[in-house]
């Protein structure tokens, strides 16, 4: 081993952990998804909320501000203490820095939506309900997919961080290469994988956003 | 005490927004079916606010609206609005829905079948003469003009009865105004729906309205027929929005008989002798008389030139050699009518009758020629009498 260079260590190392990379990989996917898709099941309809009750919006935007500023490994440090070692603890991290970035997403989204539409809407006999559905979010999908995507690439960094504190995922690999000796090989096979599942996911969201986006608007 | 004739009332109406501003007072306002309202007047005098109230989209502080016979506040917001066709000057139309979805958008809320929409939405694009291919569209594909057509007939998808439209027009180029301006034209004349238009523009407003309400500080100034607000402006406000021009127009094309007519014509009764007539003629310069009864109703026509037939027997009465009763006219016809009979009869005069059919003027050759000329000139004395009847 100690002949080879950093490079050829890093293929040394992908051929006889490959398997193991993988399932850290999907692991670290796995926890990154969950706590984006439960801040977007939560976010979605407090931006919904605070775009009709624009009273709310402030308050709203401003807590949801402030959970953003705490430096992820200080926040993950402050939820085990409440909720221990593992997993759950990242997930609600995640959670929790998402909802920023989702929650004000779709809140410009639906706020931008043309007022001659909406009164139009209304004004034809469409439920509060109805104007959310087939009018408001149909045209601000696009924006709030952007949102989600950009919550996604951050978890994925947060996920790296959460191995410190027994989360699993490709963080742990980067971990075992700090506490080696010459363990450079190692900590780029943790790293590398997590920068292209960042800028894959990326990708990919801008394709499902490009897809989702209602045909008819204007490029 | 319904009106039974009436499809949207307004009584006693108020609307105080919550910043203390008072859109609306005392607002009364029946509107029979098949009219065509157009609401003028200045900004923040109330007339979009009215219109809103129809249909909820503002409701008022006090007073009742009615829509056929029933107040609004005992129906669901969200059904009566479907029932009443809704135009913006933002047209409004949804742009990630094709053209097809956005006509057929009410009655997929009142959930027709689907083929019924498409066969309505056809029907109706028809209507508009556009293509059928524009169904598949999105509306930033067809342009501006093309959109509003697609909004206004979105407003009737429904067979909606009553059509509310604020300022529809107001941000279209003139020639494409113009023929959105026929289409609802025809959508009142032929199909006949109710129509309630907030308007700035006082052309579209007297080509199109069956009544013009005025509004002015959240009251009603005048609420009369085009020609009767431009012939009988209420107060200076309405002259002002109405404009000299228009004024002026108005006086040639919508002045009626009466207005230019020469009044106590010279007439004789036909128990006179000729000597007594001839007399008479020469004495006022003329050379014909009218002959009428003791109730003032025309009987015949004296002409000179059936005196100096008759020259050698002066002694014989009116009675005996006068013509029949020249072609009359009724003090309220229009100025415009009445000139083309003139001109194209050759008369020398018409004479001028109420309803009774009493004589009450003539219009003579002359006569159209002051009216041309005041309105060449400016309406001098016009505005003369104008300052008369202010003081």
């Amino acid at each position: 081993m100690k002949d080879m260079g950093l490079w050829q260590q890093f293929f040394y190392y992908f051929q006889h952990n490959g398997y193991y990379i993988l399932g850290k990989f999907n692991q670290h996917f796995l926890i990154s998804i969950e706590g984006v898709f439960f801040a977007a099941l939560i976010g979605i309809p407090i931006g919904a909320l605070i775009a009709h009750y624009r009273r709310l919006s402030n308050p709203v935007i401003q807590v949801a501000n402030l959970i953003q500023t705490i430096p992820s490994l200080a926040m993950l440090s402050i939820l085990m203490l409440g909720l221990g070692l593992g997993d759950q603890t990242v997930i609600t991290t995640i959670f929790l820095y998402s909802l920023l970035p989702i929650i004000q997403n779709t809140y410009t989204g639906l706020r931008n939506t043309s007022p001659a539409v909406l009164d139009a809407s209304k004004g034809m006999g469409m439920t509060r309900w109805q104007q959310l559905m087939m009018v408001e979010i149909p045209l601000s999908i696009s924006v709030i997919m952007a949102g989600i995507r950009n919550a996604l690439v951050v978890a994925i960094g947060v996920t790296a961080i959460g191995a410190f504190i027994g989360a699993g995922g490709l963080g742990d690999i980067i971990i075992r290469g700090t506490n080696a000796t010459n363990g450079g090989a190692i900590i780029l096979a943790g790293a590398l994988p997590t920068a292209l599942m960042a800028i894959v996911s990326d990708l990919v969201l801008g394709w499902i956003q490009k897809l989702f986006s209602p045909k008819g608007l204007k490029e | 005490m319904n009106d039974q004739n009436s499809i949207v009332e307004f009584r006693g109406v108020s609307k105080v927004y919550p910043n203390g501003k008072k859109a609306l007072e005392d607002f009364n306002l029946t509107v029979h079916p098949g009219e065509f309202i157009c609401f003028i007047g200045t900004s923040g005098g109330g007339k979009t606010t009215a219109l809103r109230m129809i249909n909820r989209m503002l409701e008022s502080s006090s007073g009742q609206v009615l829509v056929e016979g029933k107040n609004i506040m005992d129906q669901d917001p969200i059904d009566l609005r479907r029932h009443i066709g809704y135009v913006i000057q933002n047209i409004g139309l949804i742009p990630h829905m094709t053209i097809e979805e956005n006509i057929c958008l009410v009655p997929k809320l009142l959930k027709w079948p689907a083929e019924k929409r498409a066969a309505r939405a056809r029907e109706l694009i028809k209507m508009v003469e556009m293509p059928e291919e524009f169904l598949q569209r999105y509306p930033h594909e067809i342009s501006g003009g093309q959109q509003q057509r697609i909004g206004v007939i979105r407003a009737l998808a429904a067979n909606q009865k009553i059509m509310l439209m604020d300022e529809p027009f107001g941000a279209l180029d003139p020639v494409t105004r113009q023929k959105l301006q026929e289409l609802v034209h025809y959508l009142q004349k032929d199909l006949k729906k109710t129509i309630i238009m907030v308007t700035h523009d006082m052309d579209e407003a007297i080509s199109l309205a069956t009544r013009i309400v005025i509004f002015d500080n959240g009251h009603i100034i005048q609420s009369a027929p085009p020609q009767e607000i431009l012939q009988h402006p209420a107060n200076d406000f309405v002259r002002d929005l109405i404009g000299e021009e228009r004024l002026n127009e108005a006086q040639v094309t919508l002045a009626t008989a009466q207005s230019v007519m020469l009044t106590r014509p010279i007439s004789t009764t036909a128990e006179i002798s000729l000597e007594k007539a001839l007399a008479k003629m020469n004495h006022h310069h003329i050379d014909s008389l009218i002959v009428v009864d003791g109730d003032q109703h025309l009987i015949g026509e004296l002409d000179i030139a059936q005196v100096i037939a008759h020259r050698n027997k002066l002694d014989l009465r009116v009675a005996d050699i006068m013509g029949p009763a020249p072609q009359t006219v009724f003090d309220t016809d229009l100025l415009s009518s009445v000139y083309q009979i003139i001109i194209k009869r050759r008369l020398k005069y018409m004479p001028v009758v109420n309803h009774d059919r009493q004589i009450v003027g003539i219009i003579t050759r002359s006569s159209l020629a002051k009216v041309l000329y005041d309105y060449v000139w400016g309406q001098e004395e016009l505005e003369h009498e104008r300052s008369d009847r202010h003081d």
